[in-house]
């Protein structure tokens, strides 16, 4: 009887599958999107999210009441996984689908649930990160926005930094202080905020590539409702931390560079690569089997905090390495290989650094194990 | 048998930490009268039942103890012979050379590195060149045992073979599917090997006193510990792909391979957050550097087998990139 579950879940997964394959391959056909590298930050077509909407493909994990698909984890990285394959356009609703909606779904309001929930299954939404701070970087809980208590809500003031997409940003995540405590993980409340209420201002950051998708975000005194904090006011760290430690276990973890991997497998016959394509083939496999592994175990109600971890860990390491084999390919040398080459070059060393970087993560392990 | 857990229990029980049952022969007459050997061997062909699941799970184990043992050549070879073989009590060693070859019914070829060869009944063989497997009698063949310490357990002999008459074994399973069946299983003592390492290791640095306190409060240290949780789960990971589909040439060559790697950074580590202590004859930590030293290197050099994976993917395209081992 669970074998027969099993195979029909299974024949589910094939039939999303193809489903993303048979759109993605219409929209490159049709020169809609070129494929490229870190297609979840740097993707940005609206359009195509919303077309993902259409096709029930958003807001997967979802009850069906807020517009979702009443799917599971496996569902949702079979379409995660093709997407990333593909190199698409997914940056609009990345961070929605990813992060803010399944925050929400857990802690959030049933009025906020209403409001947000379908609006990310319809790709409409668009959500930015208020997490980090010019004085709150990997040590975020020093963070010093700060929430006040007002009339039917809170007025919010700070600053917030490397907010990707908050110029394009229909909602803003922020993570805030509503109280002053000796212990600095205690005293934080997560807040989902309108992008047009007013007292929001953003100022581009650009990247060593000269592209645009970070940000600064000033908030002066910008009111919130009451009814957009997400869980209980000043257990905002506990929630915060469960948040980052399931969102770094997808998939864009490990496949940020895959276009640039199939461009030179598609180029590097004769070169001698061989063996070093045989080792990315091998990590490759052993990546998305530990993505599948999780994704198992979220539907079963744990938390694999340390497999997301290690799988962000080793996943970054692979991203990397891609760019290695590339080089020995030269890729770099040939006219229509070189853009994408160089944007994945640029794009590298935040591979290491968004979502934890490669020290935390490994202390986050060790603590994990010596706890054990 | 078919609970994995109560096959791990039985094992562990047997060899569990007494210094008589770790030398060779007593560990494995230990074994051999549990008839572990022979579990996933079907009964009716004198074996003691179980899947390949079960097997693995013995093999994991007897590396996780760090007792060598020839099981899992020998259990190959049993595999190959089926029904053929009365003798249960005695050790059969498999191998297998794309050197070998049938010339007017006679064998020809050279085996590189074989273990175990002077405790073996015979010697069954595979080969791409074979159209079945053949075996052997150890006296037709002539070895020369290498000089120098044994890493891992039986001592490596170069077997040269020259116009040996054939016994042919019953047809059965390719040489793809015996290498395939080779790489699972040293992936699974690779697995083992590296989990009880890392066990031993987390166990001394959070004992051992240093600089006024447990080793692991040194960051150095705890960033250690942490990598090898890192490349133990990657070893677990490759292990679970092989036991997904054993018979899949592909998902067992990632797990090989995999596991190779990240149970030699796992002894590297092991051995460096030990200090000298880790490398005494007394210490246990040593004869599972050894495991995982021999296991890695047996059968094929890891360069032959990442060569064929990436001659696959540039073959096969992106199709073959993204499916290889993988659903």
């Amino acid at each position: 009887m669970r074998a027969e579950l099993r195979h029909s879940a299974d024949d589910h997964v094939a039939t999303l599958r193809r489903q993303v394959q048979e759109l993605c391959t219409s929209w490159r056909d049709a020169g809609r999107y070129v494929p490229r590298t870190d297609c979840w930050v740097r993707g940005f077509d609206q359009e195509f999210s919303r077309e993902l909407g259409r096709q029930g493909l958003l807001g997967i994990s979802f009850p069906r009441a807020y517009g979702g698909g009443a799917l599971d984890n496996r569902a949702r990285l079979a379409v995660t996984e093709e997407l990333l394959r593909a190199g698409a356009p997914v940056a609009a609703h990345w961070v929605g689908d990813r992060q803010i909606g399944p925050a929400v779904l857990r802690h959030g309001t049933d009025s906020l649930k209403k409001a947000l929930l379908p609006l990310i299954a319809r790709g409409e939404a668009v959500c930015a990160l208020g997490m980090s701070e010019p004085g709150a970087g990997s040590d975020l809980s020093s963070l010093r926005t700060a929430a006040r208590r007002v009339e039917g809500g809170y007025v919010i003031s700070g600053q917030k930094t490397w907010t990707s997409f908050a110029h394009r940003a229909t909602h803003l995540y922020v993570l805030a202080r509503t109280e002053r405590t000796e212990r600095k993980h205690q005293g934080l409340t997560e807040f989902v905020l309108d992008m047009d209420s007013p007292g929001i201002r953003t100022s581009p950051i650009v990247d060593m590539g000269g592209e645009h998708h970070f940000n600064d975000v000033f908030l002066d005194d910008v009111f919130v409702p009451e009814d957009h904090v997400l869980g209980r006011p000043g257990d905002g760290w506990r929630q915060v931390v469960e948040q980052l430690s399931l969102e770094r276990g997808g998939p864009e973890r490990v496949l940020s560079t895959y276009p640039l991997l199939v461009a030179t497998v598609a180029r590097a016959a004769g070169h001698g690569l061989e063996e070093e394509i045989g080792l990315l083939t091998t990590q490759l496999a052993i990546l998305r089997q530990l993505c599948w592994q999780i994704a198992d175990r979220l539907d079963a109600g744990e938390a694999p905090v340390r497999e997301a971890a290690t799988m962000k860990y080793l996943g970054n390491t692979f991203e990397n390495d891609v760019i290695g084999l590339a080089r020995r390919a030269g890729l770099h040398h040939t006219v229509d290989t070189h853009e994408a080459y160089q944007q994945t070059l640029l794009a590298s060393p935040g591979f290491t650094i968004r979502g934890g970087s490669a020290d935390v993560l490994l202390g986050i392990i060790a603590k994990a194990e010596v706890r054990s | 048998m078919s609970d994995r857990d109560e096959v791990r229990d039985l094992v562990r029980d047997l060899l569990a930490d007494d210094a008589t049952a770790r030398g060779w022969p007593s560990a494995w007459d230990r074994l051999t009268e549990a008839g572990l050997p022979l579990v996933g061997l079907p009964e009716e062909q004198g074996g003691s039942g179980g899947s390949i699941h079960d097997l693995a799970a013995v093999v994991e184990e007897v590396a996780a103890a760090g007792i060598a043992t020839p099981l899992i050549e020998n259990h190959v070879a049993r595999w190959l012979l089926g029904a053929e073989v009365s003798e249960d009590a005695t050790i059969l060693v498999a191998a297998h050379s794309d050197d070998l070859q049938v010339v007017e019914g006679r064998l020809d070829g050279v085996l590189p590195a074989v273990p175990w060869i002077d405790v073996a009944t015979r010697l069954v063989l595979s080969g791409r060149r074979l159209e079945r497997c053949v075996w052997v009698r150890p006296s037709d063949v002539r070895v020369e045992a290498f000089p120098g310490p044994i890493v891992g357990g039986g001592r490596p002999a170069e077997i040269t073979l020259e116009g040996v008459a054939v016994e042919y074994g019953p047809p059965g399973p390719s040489s793809d599917q015996v290498l395939a069946r080779f790489a699972l299983l040293r992936a699974a003592a690779l697995t083992g090997a590296a989990r009880a390492t890392y066990s031993l290791t987390k166990d001394y640095v959070s004992t051992r006193e240093q600089f006024g306190g447990p080793l692991v409060n040194l960051p150095a240290v705890a960033a250690g510990i942490a990598a090898m949780s890192v490349a133990v789960l990657q070893a677990c990971t490759a292990l679970e792909i092989a036991l997904e589909r054993p018979d899949d040439l592909a998902a067992v060559t990632v797990a090989r391979v995999s596991a190779s790697r990240s149970a030699s950074a796992v002894a590297t580590a092991g051995h460096q957050l030990h200090g000298a202590m880790g490398v005494t004859q007394e210490y246990p930590l040593h004869r599972l550097t050894s495991m995982i030293w021999a296991t890695r290197d047996a059968d094929l050099p890891e360069r032959e087998w990442l060569r064929r994976t990436g001659q696959q993917v540039l073959a096969g395209g992106e199709d073959a990139l993204w499916h290889f081992g993988s659903r």
